[in-house]
């Protein structure tokens, strides 16, 4: 029963990517309600979280362009890594990556997560995210002023409205 | 409370145990002493001077003189709330054989606060009842199988 299912949902899988690629404006209605409605986990793993709030608070507000950090991660489809991400927090950053809602966006926000920044040489860091997590957008800043983060946002709405849609198979 | 008191109390009482004393500023005292006395003079500074909350328990590492420090930051929780007096309590280690008397008997809280000296330093607190592995990651063993304390001088960074 379970494989016949997967067959069938698999070809109209296929199908349907074919559909909504094909046409345009099919594709651009899809990638445009994806791209204003980016909810972040709430995951502070470093010091980058208090720019990130500031982002999120009305001064510069970016709810403007359809950012808004969210309870539940079961529903959000962006997760921000805030900074240093300790060996021991990578285990728990890939856990909440694989139980968010797909599609989903990586965004690497501030020196340590993506370089290792001021402490790149620490026997308890890993050195950049992209050793566990596909990242789109790469925010630099030590820390990223808020419009560097909403900058960074506003590329990857860039991103997503470019992208082919891809209905990907739920973990 | 007149912190020069304290000092010639804990002098009177314990003599030769007690080494370099240092008043800094008006409400810290630094007060060394040798670890076979410590477990007493802390009893004696709880019961006399009501300190009786762990503000933390460090260590620091002089390879040069071949020793550690253990360094209790202790102060008053009395029923008028925060007293302003702050008492670091030096314990010499020796480095090649690091152990020292754990204090949890006197201070409870500092169960944890020396968990973490002895798995970031490697100093043996004898008596305390689970020195485990408490902050570093899991893999910790196998990825440094040589090395395996972090915070003392001679650990190998990465360039």
């Amino acid at each position: 029963m379970d494989t016949v299912g997967n067959a069938f949902v698999g070809r109209l899988r296929s199908v349907v990517e074919k559909v909504v690629n094909g046409l345009k404006p099919i594709r651009y209605l899809v990638n445009w309600s994806r791209l204003y409605s980016l909810w972040p986990v709430h995951l502070t793993t470093a010091c980058c979280s208090v720019e990130f709030g500031a982002a999120s608070c009305p001064r510069f507000d970016v709810e403007r362009m359809g950012m808004l950090p969210i309870g539940s991660l079961r529903q959000c489809d962006l997760i921000i890594i805030e900074g240093t991400v300790t060996k021991k927090m990578a285990k728990r950053v890939k856990k909440i990556y694989s139980q968010m809602a797909s599609p989903r966006y990586v965004v690497a926000m501030g020196a340590c997560s993506i370089s290792g920044g001021l402490f790149y040489n620490s026997y308890n860091i890993i050195k950049s995210v992209d050793e566990i997590l596909p990242v789109d957008i790469y925010v630099p800043g030590c820390p990223p002023r808020p419009e560097a983060l909403a900058n960074g946002i506003m590329m990857l709405q860039d991103k997503i409205r470019k992208k082919q849609v891809n209905i990907v198979k739920g973990e | 409370m007149n912190e020069a008191k304290l000092i010639d109390e804990l002098r009177d009482k314990f003599g030769e145990s007690v080494g370099i004393t240092e008043l800094m500023g008006q409400n810290e005292i630094i007060v060394t002493v040798e670890k076979e006395k410590v477990v007493e003079i802390a009893q004696f500074l709880k019961d006399t001077y009501a300190l009786n909350y762990v503000i933390s328990v460090s260590g620091v590492d002089y390879p040069e003189e071949n020793k550690f420090l253990v360094v209790y930051h202790v102060s008053s929780m009395s029923e008028n709330g925060h007293l302003p007096l702050v008492l670091a309590l030096k314990v010499s280690v020796d480095r090649q054989n690091p152990s020292t008397p754990s204090l949890i008997s006197i201070w409870r809280s500092a169960e944890w606060h020396e968990r973490e000296t002895w798995e970031l330093f490697g100093i043996e607190f004898n008596g305390h009842p689970k020195l485990e592995r408490l902050l570093l990651h899991d893999e910790w063993e196998e990825e440094n199988p040589n090395n395996q304390f972090p915070l003392r001088k001679d650990f190998l960074l990465e360039d």
